[in-house]
């Protein structure tokens, strides 16, 4: 079974032109796949529907089986859900949100203690967890928040922009958490990004996304022989037609 | 675990510690009601004090007979502090007391115990000087009055055992006495209905406030609660969670019903010390007739009048809030989502004004559908129902309020559902939205 499969996507918003038009992929189990494309591509669109926040126009979206629209409910127990900008309650202390979060996923105390100590150490806050939020850096809301998605070790990840404003350091130790959750606990990521280094290194297949249409698919480093480039961007670009 | 209790702590907490509900709901109430009920009784007791006896006062005796010289004995045997002023004029006199700090100016004009002495009417004058219009400087006068009306009735009792020593003076002065009693609800009372009407406007006026500022104060919790869930974008993670969405309605009905209710606890005893302060002051009328006890017992409330006001009151309060979130859930922030509620606010005020003002069931037929149509007015017209007996309209109130509770929750619980509540961005006040 696919981890995540869509097809023949079409998400219209109100009145609008589509903002995807007939995207179709899928993602293996265990697989870190990535949608990458310009702003406004869609990519957070169709991340959105995944995670059963906006429901399509037409087309279909199977999460490990499940239809987001049909079986929403179950499709929420399996995934795990990162917003490009995710909000916190800033008049929680980050441990205490972390509580909630790990409360509402795990079975046992136990669980919900393993989660937040994963958290702990994935966001690297160290003493500041006890601090209320709205007292953190961008940055450290980010940390946090990559924390509370992969802490509860879902089926399927569903990262936007996980890095997004981020430092070099810290974006590069966020990289590793993502790369080392999905080798130990074989996750399945979907991630997005224009950040095309961080496709390279942690995509096992991308897609290239542009006004809503999947334009190539595959492995990164067979699209850089297929377009004989050096790189994702000039890959990107000879894709669309551009260069 | 539980993912509806952990919903309800983050809740309790996020909301308890936000400054604007913490200082706007639950404090800034209490601090108000407090201080003004603390200014009102300190002001109160100085006016009890003063009518308690410690006058101070001035006197001119332009009279010098045995009359005045017996006034003012007795005002000195009522704990009245006299200065005799020196001055000769009126408006001297009136200056010299000033300028000794006393306000209150007795005037016992010449002839006045010749003239009590041959029969004519004699007179009495009192110069108040006021410095400021407070209800304290009108207490002197008041004082004066008092203590003039008692030295009449002296007179009166002197004058008329010498005339006729066999009458008791009493019954010349009040030969017909009225004892007033009131039936209602088939007992009776020694009290005049205007003193017991008294007594239940205050129970019933109470009760529907203590219930209003408890939904009013509920409903703006709910709404912020809401708003700034979208405002903040933390509706976004919230809604993938895996949790039930009615849970995350339950979850902001809980949490703003819990606030709401600490919010009231502090609004009622900001409320309470506010009124204390009133009742300190010095109330004769109630004192002097003696209200019987078994008088108590016609407007107390019954356990099972509580029950049903207190199902009521939950159902429109589930009803309510959930308008209050579904309406925030439409707007983009947190002063959207406060300028719709101010909307709703507006036919919620109609039973509370009508439970004050009229009987509901005078008005018109299509006012009175209005008001039964609201859900607020099941329980704010219950209290008088239940005074007055009424277990009717309050039971067929819970059959049409579980109705449209169930209703209210269904039609939130599909809006949660849907991806408006993560879509809708209504506005106010702010400019268009700039498209990327
Ligand atoms: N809530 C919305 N209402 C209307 N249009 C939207 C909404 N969200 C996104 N869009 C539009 O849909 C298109 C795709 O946006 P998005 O999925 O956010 O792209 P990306 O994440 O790749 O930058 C854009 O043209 C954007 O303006
Ligand atoms: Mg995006």
């Amino acid at each position: 079974m696919k981890a995540i499969e869509v097809s023949n996507l079409v998400k219209v918003y109100s009145g609008g032109i589509p903002a995807i038009d007939g995207l179709t992929f899928s993602v293996e189990a265990g697989e870190i796949y990535g949608l990458i494309g310009p702003n406004g591509a869609g990519k957070t669109t169709t991340l959105r529907i995944i995670a059963t926040l906006i429901k399509p126009t037409s087309g279909s979206v199977r999460v490990l089986g499940f239809d987001v629209v049909e079986h929403a409910e179950s499709v929420r127990g399996l995934i795990s859900y990162l917003p490009e900008e995710a909000g916190v309650y800033g008049n929680l202390t980050g441990y205490e949100y972390l509580r909630f979060v790990a409360e509402v996923y795990a079975k046992s105390e136990d669980e919900a203690r393993s989660m937040i100590e994963e958290a702990l150490d994935i966001s690297g806050l160290g003493s500041r967890i006890r601090d209320r939020v709205k007292s953190y850096s961008k940055g450290m809301q980010r940390r946090l928040q990559v924390a509370r998605t992969l802490m509860v070790k879902p089926r399927v990840a569903i990262l936007d922009e996980p890095t997004s404003g981020l430092d070099v350091y810290h974006a590069h130790y966020i990289r590793g958490c993502i790369r080392r959750y999905v080798d130990e606990y074989g996750l399945t990521v979907l991630i997005s990004s224009h950040n095309m280094l961080e496709i390279e290194y942690l995509c096992d297949r991308i897609l290239l996304i542009h006004k809503g249409r999947g334009i190539d698919e595959g492995p990164p480093r067979l699209l850089k022989e297929k377009y004989s480039s050096s790189n994702m961007e000039e890959v990107f670009l000879k894709a669309v037609g551009l260069a | 675990m539980n993912p509806l209790k952990a919903l309800v702590v983050k809740e309790f907490k996020d909301l308890l510690r936000d400054p604007q509900i913490l200082l706007g709901i639950l404090l800034a109430p209490i601090l108000m009601l407090g201080i003004m009920g603390s200014i009102l009784s300190t002001a109160f007791t100085s006016v009890r004090e003063a009518v308690a006896g410690r006058i101070s006062l001035a006197v001119l005796d332009l009279d010098g007979g045995v009359y005045a010289s017996y006034l003012i004995d007795m005002l000195r045997s009522m704990n009245a502090s006299i200065y005799t002023v020196k001055s000769r004029s009126i408006s001297e006199a009136i200056l010299e007391a000033s300028s000794r700090d006393l306000n209150i100016l007795l005037i016992i004009p010449e002839g006045f115990s010749s003239n009590i002495t041959i029969g004519v009417k004699a007179r009495l004058q009192v110069y108040s000087v006021i410095e400021g219009f407070s209800l304290l400087s009108t207490i002197p006068s008041s004082a004066i009055q008092a203590y003039i009306a008692t030295y009449r009735d002296i007179l009166v009792y002197s004058l008329l055992g010498r005339v006729a020593p066999d009458i008791d003076p009493s019954f010349i002065l009040n030969p017909v006495s009225l004892d007033e009693y009131t039936v209602i609800q088939g007992s009776t009372v020694k009290a005049p209905p205007s003193i017991i009407f008294q007594r239940l406007f205050s129970q019933s006026l109470m009760l529907p406030f203590s219930m209003f500022m408890v939904v009013i104060v509920a409903m703006q919790i709910a709404a912020t609660s809401m708003a700034k869930e979208k405002e903040g974008k933390t509706l976004e993670i919230l809604l993938t969670l895996p949790i039930k969405r009615v849970h995350i309605l339950m979850g902001k009905l809980a949490g703003s019903i819990l606030i709401a209710i600490i919010g009231s606890v502090s609004y009622l005893s900001g409320f309470t010390i506010y009124m204390s302060s009133f009742s300190l002051i010095p109330q004769e009328g109630l004192a002097g007739l003696g209200i019987p006890v078994e008088y108590v017992k016609i407007v107390e409330i019954p356990v099972q009048g509580y029950i049903v006001m207190g199902i009521l009151l939950i159902l429109s309060l589930i009803a309510l809030l959930s308008i209050a979130i579904g309406l925030s859930a439409l707007a983009d922030d947190v002063r959207s989502a406060q300028s719709l509620l101010g909307i709703v606010f507006i036919p919620l005020i109609i039973p509370f004004l009508f439970t004050i003002f009229t009987d509901v069931n005078s008005l018109p037929i299509a006012l009175r559908i209005l008001v039964y149509a609201i859900p607020l007015s099941y329980p704010i017209l219950s209290v008088n129902s239940i005074l007055s007996g009424d277990y009717l309209t309050p039971i067929l109130g819970i059959i049409y309020l579980a109705i449209f509770t169930l209703s209210t929750l269904y039609v939130s619980a599909w809006f949660f559902e849907s991806e408006k509540i993560l879509t809708a961005k209504i506005r106010f006040m702010k400019k268009p939205r700039v498209t990327e």
